[in-house]
């Protein structure tokens, strides 16, 4: 067995895979190569900093367009959440979040509001696997839970080549896959000290997902905004302090991490089998399958 | 195929839920502790295999126990309200303090009991004993009762052996942090 680690940027992060293998080396590169093919064109149609990417574009077009199927899959899991979460969860938030500073040029400068976040189910009709309707002037937003669908591709790219088992790292978020059933020993991050950890949890066949505010914060005019924002306020969601999630799908972590500053965990219940944490005023909360060890006081 | 996925998909959005086929990776589910476990099991093995979107797996007979899932969100919320005026009103003593929460779940009555000591003010520590009579409203609360804890503390990354990785939210990329620096 071989042991490969290949690191790239995408999605805003650092992307590290580590790779246990029997295979060749060139059909180990070889799909590493379709790992970067896959992330380098999802980051040039779904950045919503990139003017001209695919889903900036989508500003100016209305009526019926024709989208690749990952879009449509993606929306249909916004759809989800965004049932779940009484419409909070929303990928019409890319108007709001570059309001509040959090824009194409980093200017986190807070701005006028420019309105009230379009309803999602009114604005976005999904019309089949490749075909969506929608009205003019929509900003969309994929950040929360875009980039755990990339990973659970990536993931699927090993799975379905020669791996023996991969430790998938995007900024944090994690998959490990196993075929014999090896765990994976993984610190969950204090996000006030990213040097600490408040404690440890052995992982399967399964993904962990965080959020925090922590990181990705800016000051403008004497309030602290943060990435996550909430349609019914019109701020940043201030509910807990950070989250960890485990689901089979990265994508279902990704999209609940973030949720559970939005939604109560039984709320979320809707969407899938998962298990949390949440820290909220230094205290940890927890559902019982979240099988990971705190150190506290 | 397509025609299917718009009906099934409208069908979902109606219902307030929808189903994906999968989520690309070839894995198993751990302990499931909700009532949706079983739609996401059957679900599963219909992964992605390519970028094809597949029809969302017949999930509809599984929207009573969603939305029961759904409904019991009342507990969590309750006890809160509960907490936050305990602490106003014992201020200037340790306290202790049981109380049992009613609530209406789907499923008719249930109560939760929940004991809390309370030192200057504030919750010092806190427990819940499940006594739901219903099965569903028993996970649900069996659940938040192993939630409850006590205050976080970091250890250092070094201190910890044998770690694979670090799961925390996502790493600040060059271009934000320069961005923040300067401003």
């Amino acid at each position: 067995m071989t042991q490969y680690t290949f690191s790239t940027e995408a999605t805003g992060t650092v992307w590290n895979v580590t790779v246990w293998t029997d295979c060749e080396e060139q059909d180990v590169h070889d799909v590493w190569a379709s790992c970067l093919l896959f992330l380098q064109t999802f980051e040039s149609r779904y950045s919503r900093f990139r003017l001209d990417s695919f889903l900036s574009q989508l500003s100016h077009r209305e009526g019926e367009i024709t989208v690749p199927d990952e879009f449509v899959e993606m929306l249909l899991y916004y759809q989800q959440i965004y049932h779940a979460t009484d419409g909070l969860f929303t990928p019409l938030v890319g108007a709001l979040l570059s309001d509040l500073g959090y824009d194409d040029t980093y200017s986190f400068l807070h701005k006028a509001i420019r309105g009230v976040v379009p309803n999602f189910l009114e604005n976005v009709e999904i019309v089949d696997a490749d075909r969506i309707e929608i009205t003019k002037g929509l900003h969309f937003d994929l950040g929360a839970l875009g980039k755990g669908y990339a990973m659970d591709r990536v993931s699927s790219l090993w799975q379905g080549g020669c791996a023996h088992r991969i430790l998938l790292n995007a900024g944090g978020d994690i998959i490990h896959w196993s075929r014999s059933q090896e765990k994976a020993r993984v610190g969950l991050e204090n996000p006030e000290d990213p040097s600490q950890a408040l404690g440890v949890i052995e992982i399967g066949n399964v993904a962990l997902a965080s959020s925090a505010t922590g990181k990705r914060r800016w000051r403008s005019d004497d309030v602290t905004y943060h990435h996550i924002a909430d349609p019914s306020t019109y701020e940043s969601a201030r509910s807990i302090d950070a989250s960890w999630v485990l689901s089979e799908c990265a994508v279902i972590a990704d999209g609940l991490a973030t949720s559970l500053f939005l939604a109560s965990p039984e709320a979320l219940g809707a969407v899938g089998v998962f298990d949390y944490a949440v820290l909220s005023d230094s205290r940890i909360a927890h559902s019982q399958g979240f099988d990971g060890a705190f150190f506290t006081t | 195929m397509k025609k299917s996925l718009k009906t099934s998909v409208q069908i979902f959005g109606a219902a307030g839920l929808v189903l994906l086929a999968g989520c690309g990776a070839d894995t198993t589910v751990t302990e499931p502790i909700i009532d949706s476990a079983e739609v996401m099991e059957e679900g599963s093995q219909k992964m992605m295999e390519d970028s094809a979107v597949k029809e969302p797996v017949d999930g509809v007979q599984e929207d009573a126990a969603a939305d029961a899932a759904m409904d019991d969100t009342v507990i969590k919320d309750e006890k809160v309200e509960e907490v936050e005026a305990m602490e106003g009103a014992v201020e200037d003593a340790a306290a202790s303090q049981d109380i049992t929460v009613s609530y209406t779940s789907p499923a008719g009555a249930e109560t939760i009991a929940v004991s809390m000591v309370i030192v200057e003010g504030a919750v010092a520590s806190i427990s819940a004993v499940p006594s739901a009579k219903h099965d569903v409203s028993k996970k649900w609360q069996t659940a938040f009762a192993g939630g409850l804890s006590a205050a976080a503390v970091g250890k250092s990354l070094s201190e910890i052996a044998g770690l694979d990785a670090v799961g925390g939210a996502s790493l600040t990329t060059g271009g934000f942090k320069e961005a923040v620096a300067s401003l």
